[in-house]
């Protein structure tokens, strides 16, 4: 009896626990039958409540009622793409069936498609009809933004047809892109975009290196400052890599370590900057990125070609050293700051944040996290207005207040601060001119204004996004078409392949390293046959072919177990 | 059974299937014979030609093997001892050894860091430097946490198994000479099949299916993290779509060719054990030396679950290089708990899963009835089926459950009409949904649990009721239900706890804040950055608090012990 008595007292109490400690809910203004906004985010809690609040607020003030965001939280990035893709291919079927009309074979892949070529088949009609309509009582996915999720996607987002501009010219709201004559908001730096008529990044991010400095010591490795530190044979096994199939912007991380490389190599065959801008700007003007313009050497190309493979036999050796390629943003920076990983590729603000999380209780700080030089670009984190979305009005006023002074403020406010976050400090870069230094006064007056209520050092150069992406210049001839196939090649060789490449590397550097296996080496650096720099522009559309794939993952399986042999001291 | 109640029954639950099951998956799974807008066979070719998903597959089928057979060499012993002797803290230890299936998921892998880590607790108490055990224990690792985390299931099935065997029979063995080992080998053995192949057809699907642990090894060359990698992958690849049908398709295979091997024998005994026969009662050394194997078991296979705990006590940064944190604290007890979603997610969570296990009992048992009392020819299908679900990803079937949402709910119908909006957008409401994705995944275990309770009882019982004018729902009520209870309540429970730890579905179908169950919120905390990992792990800690009273409560407050809970 007292035994039942105990069970049933304990469950009670574990169920009254969260009863008990509940905290009040906000105090809202809001009522049910006020108005409501629905946005779709891969943004975390923090996020979704800081801007929630703020924004009704905002909008009180402004418009005389409060906004009650309704959040829709379906995990990362890709799965929120695929939502919306399914939602939008059912509103278009409904959409277009009720008009008395068929649904074509083949049409939902060519209206998702990111290119579409008319062709004078029924589906022309079908795609130019939703692409210019934009009621939500014809076609809607039910949602009004897409908040967050890297350039790439919403770009992805925009190809398909599921965005749309929210002002149309002249009709952005003052102040709100241009201010004191300085773009608050530029439309690209460092070769990323920032703004478009459809898209409008909200905060900014950067890659780079975090490591652990215990186990770097215990390691013998040096304090990395290039991506080339990645690819230390000391630390095999003990490096944690984003998975750039996963990502768009980490795909888009591993161009940027393509993109240095390159330009080490340039400038390595004794070209200088000056040359570099000249013959780029020589080959603007053509058509053909491959075919040499009659004032650029063919040095200069050779040297491009051999800095692009060098780029990706890096990446190769970074693979052989990985822990693992993850597509979970935090997994990165926590590994390693737990000693779990020596050393990563991250995001800043996700590091910077674990690495304060993860000090010793006495300050001494375990994690550290680097831009490497010149190696990073500087991406965007949007917003989107989707197709037929059913609360547009506000749905503009949300973009509108994002991008402003106030929502800005949000991002790296110190909580509690008037203005700033009410109780997650969110530690991300804001994306507006005015939280940075400037030459000019009154952009730099602002700056002096939210100075002291920020969280990070946004002055500090090191930080500054404005500063980081100076010192990197992105070459979109190098690499720009070349995207899809890098993806491609990576997944072939370091995760398909991915066993067979540690092994390889392990055996390697067991028997004396890279230096005293020139034979083994060149195996394991070995390409595809008949795939280089130009040929990969030709791949491009094929990049995920079914035969590419496998001809690729079967050349690697085969060149990196030749390696591993050849290093064994055995006959391949 | 009459052919007719049957037939009935046969195209009901098939039809289930149909809209519930087949349809979700196959708007998905659609997608792997498909490459502009023709169909072709190339992808599963594919999988076939390519060497690594080769290798993944073949790779997957030794996990799952080997997952099952050490399972069963932890939970056979362990269920005989517990059958067959009493000795000192029995029913907590008894209870205590189901804890270890219930390790919430994305904190678990922080638990088993913080244990097995380069810098985690084992090298830091034994001094070891920084040995790394996730990444040098790739298989065996894979084996060995699979079958401490899964051997439960076994022991549920087999203990159900063990209760029901007719101790007359033993000792009738005994007395015509035969003893220990030659009665088990002989009687024990062969009587408790059923509850084996139940317990070893679950374990086996779902080592060979299984996700997460070979994520945290970062073994990456088998079947179900290939597909999850393909599924996650930005752009369409139809591979994992034709890597899931091969799945499927060499799980019904394996689970029909073990049916043959080991299910065909008849089982049934005219009597169970109707009387609760003498524990063998032990004391002193001898009773100490029958706890230890338990207490070894119980502590090997909750170190993860300790991990957990001491994380969600931790200060963050304070678990480092040392066996336990530098400083503790109760501050993510106080976010985790306190926080907006959490109370509406405990609420949703107990009923999504509550309704799934309402309709799991039901269905459960309408087709174990078929599969073992019916002569239908299609009862081998029928079986087959409600296996599959086991052996879909979870992502795979949320996706199609998203599928069939998205095209109901742009019927006029149901657009115009709130009531079925609320039922099938789950953008509204998700609970249909939810619960009809908890039902069917979880199916599995309540149909193997009910069909081998059927086995072990003979039709004789029932049909004694029949002559003596009993109907047919009559003597469901009141014979053939009393009589597989435990194994009911086995297969209950397993439902119940693995529903309120599901992921993928809540992940993907509850958008809105009021309707995530609370494995979603345990996912939201662990994103926020800095301390998330901390808080969640709190929330993980309630989760699996009140789940483990949950299990051990039904199992002491039920029978007292959990040998004779499934004694009936």
């Amino acid at each position: 009896m007292i035994k039942n008595a105990v069970i049933i007292t304990l469950g009670l109490l574990v169920i009254a626990l969260p009863f008990l400690l509940r905290q009040a809910p906000q105090i809202h203004d809001w009522q049910p039958g006020d108005s409501e906004l629905i946005v779709v985010t891969p943004n975390n809690e923090a996020i979704r409540f800081e801007f929630g609040q703020a924004f009704s607020q905002w909008h009180q003030h402004q418009y005389g009622q409060p906004v009650k965001v309704d959040w829709r939280a379906l995990g990362g990035a890709t799965e929120i793409m695929r939502y919306l893709e399914g939602a939008f291919l059912a509103s278009y079927r409904a959409y277009w069936q009720s008009t008395g009309n068929d649904w074509p074979a083949n049409a939902s892949q060519q209206i998702m498609a990111s290119r579409y070529a008319p062709d004078g088949s029924k589906v022309d009609k079908l795609y130019s009809t939703l692409r210019s309509t934009d009621d939500p009582n014809l076609i809607s996915a039910g949602i009004d933004l897409l908040f967050g999720g890297g350039e790439y996607d919403h770009n992805v987002a925009f190809k398909r047809g599921m965005t749309v501009a929210p002002w149309s010219e002249g009709q952005v709201p003052a102040d709100l892109f241009e201010q004191d004559g300085v773009s608050m908001i530029p439309e690209h730096l460092s070769g990323e975009t920032w703004r478009t008529p459809t898209l409008f990044g909200a905060a900014l991010s950067t890659f780079g290196i975090c490591y652990n400095t215990d186990r770097l010591r215990e390691l013998g490795v040096d304090v990395p400052t290039r991506w080339d530190d990645l690819a230390n044979p000391k630390l095999i096994g003990q490096v944690g890599v984003a998975d750039p199939t996963k990502s768009g912007s980490i795909a888009k991380a591993y161009e940027m370590i393509i993109q240095q490389k390159i330009q080490q190599t340039v400038l390595a065959a004794g070209f200088t900057d000056d040359d570099i801008n000249r013959f780029e700007t020589a080959f603007t003007h053509s058509n053909k990125p491959w075919e040499l313009p009659a004032n650029v050497p063919s040095a200069y190309q050779q040297a491009v070609e051999g800095g692009w493979r060098q780029g990706l036999q890096l990446i190769g050796r970074i693979g052989g050293n990985a822990r693992y390629f993850t597509d979970s943003a935090s997994k990165v920076p926590i590994d390693v700051s737990k000693g779990d990983a020596a050393i990563g590729l991250a995001i800043d603000f996700y590091a910077r944040y674990q690495a304060e999380h993860s000090r010793a209780p006495d300050g001494t700080e375990r994690m550290v996290f680097i831009t490497p030089e010149g190696g990073s670009s500087v991406s965007s984190d949007p917003i989107s207005l989707l197709r037929g979305a059913p609360h547009r009005l506000l749905a503009s006023r949300f973009i509108a207040f994002s991008l402003s002074e106030d929502g800005q403020k949000l991002w790296n406010y110190r909580p509690g601060v008037t203005g700033g976050p009410q109780k997650y400090a969110l530690r991300r870069l804001p994306i507006r001119r005015s939280f940075y230094p400037s030459l000019n006064a009154a952009v730099n007056n602002r700056f002096e204004a939210h100075r002291p209520h920020l969280t990070d050092k946004l002055a500090d150069p090191d930080i500054n996004p404005y500063e980081v992406g100076k010192k990197f210049t992105y070459r979109p001839r190098w690499t720009s078409q070349h995207f899809n196939i890098h993806r491609s090649l990576i997944k072939a060789m370091c995760l398909d392949a991915g066993e067979e490449l540690k092994a390889a590397w392990q055996a390697i550097q067991q028997h004396g390293g890279a230096e005293k296996n020139p034979e083994a080496m060149q195996a394991f650096s070995a390409l595809p046959d008949d795939f280089n720099w130009r040929s990969a522009i030709d791949d491009y559309s094929r990049a995920n072919a079914l035969d590419t794939m496998q001809r690729w993952v079967k050349h690697f399986r085969q060149t990196f177990q030749k390696a591993k042999t050849l290093a064994e001291g055995g006959e391949s | 059974m009459r052919q007719t109640t049957a037939w009935l029954i046969f195209s009901a639950v098939m039809l289930v299937y149909l809209f519930f099951f087949l349809i979700p998956l196959g708007s998905v799974v659609i997608g792997g014979f498909f490459v502009d807008g023709h169909f072709t066979f190339d992808y599963i070719i594919g999988v076939f030609n390519n060497p690594i998903y080769r290798e993944g597959l073949f790779n997957s089928l030794l996990i799952g093997l080997g997952t099952t057979c050490l399972a069963t060499l932890i939970a056979l012993p362990l269920a005989w001892l517990a059958n067959r002797y009493q000795f000192p803290g029995k029913s907590v230890l008894t209870a205590l050894l189901l804890v270890p299936m219930i390790l919430p998921p994305f904190v678990g892998a922080i638990g088993f860091q913080q244990i097995f880590g380069q810098y985690g607790a084992l090298n830091a108490v034994f001094n070891l430097g920084a040995i790394d055990w996730l990444a040098n224990g790739r298989y065996f690792g894979v084996i060995g946490l699979q079958a401490l985390s899964l051997y439960p299931i076994m022991y549920l099935n087999v203990s159900a198994s063990l209760a029901n065997i007719d101790h007359a029979m033993l000792e009738a063995a005994e007395n015509m000479g035969s003893s220990g080992f030659t009665t088990f080998k002989r009687i024990t053995l062969p009587l408790i099949m059923p509850g084996l192949f139940a317990g070893g057809t679950i374990t086996f699907i779902w080592g060979f299916t299984e996700l997460g642990t070979p994520l945290i090894m970062n073994f990456t060359r088998c079947a179900p993290v290939q597909i999850f990698d393909a599924l996650k992958e930005i752009g369409s690849n139809p591979f994992p779509f034709a890597l899931v049908l091969v799945m499927l398709s060499v799980s019904v295979l394996l689970f029909a060719l073990s049916k043959l091997a080991f299910g065909q024998q008849n089982f049934a005994m005219t009597s169970k054990a109707a009387t609760t026969f003498a524990e063998i009662e032990t004391t002193g050394w001898r009773g100490i030396a029958l706890m230890l194997p338990f207490i070894s078991v119980v502590c090997l296979a909750l170190l993860p679950h300790f991990g957990v705990i001491l994380t969600s006590f931790a200060q963050p940064g304070s678990w480092y290089r040392t066996a336990l944190p530098a400083l503790f604290t109760l501050d993510n007890y106080r976010e985790a708990l306190g926080h907006a979603m959490t109370v509406s997610s405990i609420r949703n969570s107990l009923t999504y899963s509550l309704l799934a296990v309402i309709f799991n009992v039901v269905f459960g048992i309408a087709i174990a009835f078929v599969v073992v009392r019916s002569n239908l020819k299609l009862k081998g299908l029928l079986d087959s089926i409600a296996m599959l679900p086991l052996a879909v990803p979870g992502l795979v079937m949320a996706f199609g459950y998203l599928t069939v949402s998205a095209y109901l709910s742009n019927l006029d119908s149901v657009k115009n009409n709130p009531l079925l909006q609320g039922l099938l957008d789950v953008r509204t409401n998700p609970t249909l949904f939810l619960v009809i994705a908890y039902s069917i995944r979880r199916l599995p275990y309540m149909v193997r649990s009910a069909v081998s309770g059927l086995q072990q009882t003979s039709v004789t019982l029932e049909e004694a009721a029949a002559n003596l004018g009993a109907s047919p729902l009559q003597t469901v009520r009141r014979i053939t239900v009393p009589l597989i209870t435990a194994n009911l309540i086995a297969g209950a429970m397993l439902a119940f706890a693995f529903s309120m730890l599901e992921v993928s579905d809540g992940l993907m179908l509850a958008h809105r804040e009021d309707y995530y169950p609370i494995t979603k919120t345990i996912y939201e905390l662990f994103q926020l950055i800095g301390a998330g990992q901390y808080v969640a792990s709190a929330l993980g800690v309630w989760a699996m608090v009140f789940l483990a009273i949950t299990l051990m409560g039904c199992s002491i407050l039920l029978g007292k012990k959990m040998g004779a809970l499934f004694r009936v």
